[in-house]
């Protein structure tokens, strides 16, 4: 019975992701130390810090693209299926479970990481019918919609070479939206992109917020970050140095790391 | 098949037909055991090629998976195959394995007993054995990033490989596996050295009975034409596959 993914009451339920004092380490460097974090649905949580404080990792633990050696995360009341922590490397205990969840849970990369052999559009539809077993035809006509979406309906039938980096990124984020994901999980989005076109990127990511869309954002963008955040994270050096709105947080940093992080970041 | 069998008479008819005038002596009496060889040349490519290609699929494949065991085991039969000459494995399999007999071998008799077969069955083997670490290589070189996004979308190992790792991975190998099947043509005339009638054992066998050397002018011609197609074709296949913007 262990092994099923439970619903359990003893869970947080009432946040939608909730991530329970995650440790990781790769080889002799400790990249998180006990890091928590609880989102509610249609909550924008956003992770900063300098690079290395391990908010891509922490992000990345989210739907176990890095499995960490201590702690849990649930997701909408449901525990990740993770081995027990016996001092060992952590297993995925039940790789279908995991698949369905990450199914559930969108990424955005920061190198876009289209598909190179398909074209936009089959990029956007290859998930919903491989994962899901999602009607094809239906699928289709949802990918159009979503490429009209952010923009780029014109370039369905082109290569991911063919486009701009921004463009890329919004193909990639209409690949996301088409899981129909209940958590979108955004790996700073516009760090690989030139900074004309950071702007159309965040503005689909606006949208994406203002619709009420459950988010975890790792970011450099401080504007974009303060405007759409309910919640901010500062890490540093694997740790959570301070969270709060992003008002308290911007306007009244306390810790010296993050007081330093903003000035260098803001100037 | 009809058709092949048909290509083969057409081929033989209008081939010797043609050079009749040209090497009178020697065509009178060999020319249709001559193209005949050229046919079997092409089906031991064409058979082992296309058995020898989902195989080091699947080697790869297994040698690249995340279980030691399939990898340790794939890396062993690249190891012994492509670490050893040719020539050893077809005169192992033929003369060393062909003497333990009816006895033996049991039920896999009759594909011993075959030089036919012996040369289709060592030449596939090899042949997966050198694509197998081709098409490892393509595997390794797909950029970590189209994993990752398949792995996050949910996918399954082998959703992951057959939609995403392979149909790329392959385009990465394609110009190294086009070299390989041109070895392997050329590798095929050592078949001829266990009795099976190839262009090469023709060739020889010609030579043998007329001592005339023109036999070997033509056998070349033949190769270069064989080869010549086949360069043809796997370049074409490899533009096909090219996509835009690259």
């Amino acid at each position: 019975m262990d092994e099923v993914p439970e619903r359990s009451s003893t869970g947080p339920i009432q946040s939608y992701l909730s991530v329970q004092n995650i440790y990781k380490r790769y080889a002799e460097l400790e990249v998180l130390k006990g890091v928590s974090l609880e989102a509610a649905q249609h909550e924008v949580v956003s992770l900063i810090g300098a690079s290395g404080s391990g908010k891509s990792t922490l992000l990345r633990c989210i739907n176990l693209l890095a499995i960490p050696d201590r702690g849990d995360i649930w997701i909408d009341g449901v525990r990740l299926p993770l081995s027990q922590d016996d001092g060992g490397p952590r297993r995925i205990r039940d790789q279908k479970a995991v698949r369905l969840m990450r199914a559930r849970l969108a990424m955005v990369f920061q190198s876009f990481n289209l598909w190179s052999h398909k074209t936009i559009i089959e990029n956007v539809m290859e998930a919903p019918i491989h994962v899901l077993n999602a009607p094809k035809a239906e699928t289709r006509d949802k990918a159009e919609a979503l490429l009209a979406r952010v923009g780029i309906a014109d370039k369905r039938n082109a290569y991911p070479a063919q486009l701009s980096g921004g463009q890329q990124q919004r193909a990639a984020i209409a690949r996301a939206l088409c899981m129909e994901p209940k958590i979108l999980l955004f790996d700073e989005p516009t760090s690989a992109l030139d900074p004309e076109l950071v702007g159309e990127v965040l503005k689909v990511m606006r949208d994406l917020a203002a619709e009420g869309r459950t988010m975890v954002v790792v970011s450099h963008e401080m504007s974009f970050v303060r405007e759409v955040s309910n919640k901010v994270i500062f890490l540093h050096q694997g740790g959570i140095a301070e969270q709060g709105t992003p008002a308290e947080l911007f306007r009244r940093p306390q810790t010296e790391a993050c007081q330093k992080f903003l000035s260098n970041i803001l100037q | 098949m009809d058709f092949y069998f048909d290509a083969k008479i057409w081929a033989s008819d209008t081939v010797c037909a043609a050079l009749r005038p040209v090497s009178p002596t020697l065509f009178a009496t060999s020319c249709g055991r001559f193209i005949d060889g050229f046919f079997v040349s092409i089906e031991l490519l064409v058979i082992a090629t296309l058995i020898g290609f989902p195989l080091a699929i699947g080697l790869a494949l297994a040698r690249t998976s995340r279980s030691s065991i399939l990898s340790a085991l794939s890396y062993s039969y690249s190891y012994v195959f492509r670490g050893t000459p040719l020539l050893v494995q077809l005169w192992i399999f033929y003369y060393g394995f062909g003497a333990l007999g009816a006895s033996g071998l049991g039920l896999l008799w009759p594909l011993f007993r075959d030089a036919y077969s012996v040369g289709l069955i060592v030449l596939t083997i090899n042949t997966s054995a050198y694509s197998a670490e081709i098409i490892r290589g393509g595997i390794v070189n797909v950029p970590n990033g189209q994993l990752e996004a398949a792995v996050a979308s949910g996918m399954s190992w082998w959703t992951t490989m057959r939609r995403i790792v392979l149909p790329q991975a392959l385009r990465i190998a394609w110009p190294a596996y086009s070299n390989e099947v041109l070895l392997l043509l050329k590798g095929s005339a050592l078949v001829s050295t266990i009795t099976v009638l190839d262009l090469m054992g023709q060739t020889r066998t010609i030579f043998a009975r007329s001592y005339s050397l023109d036999i070997f002018v033509y056998a070349v011609i033949l190769y270069l034409i064989l080869s010549g197609g086949l360069t043809v074709l796997l370049r074409w296949i490899e533009m096909r596959m090219r996509l835009p913007g690259y």
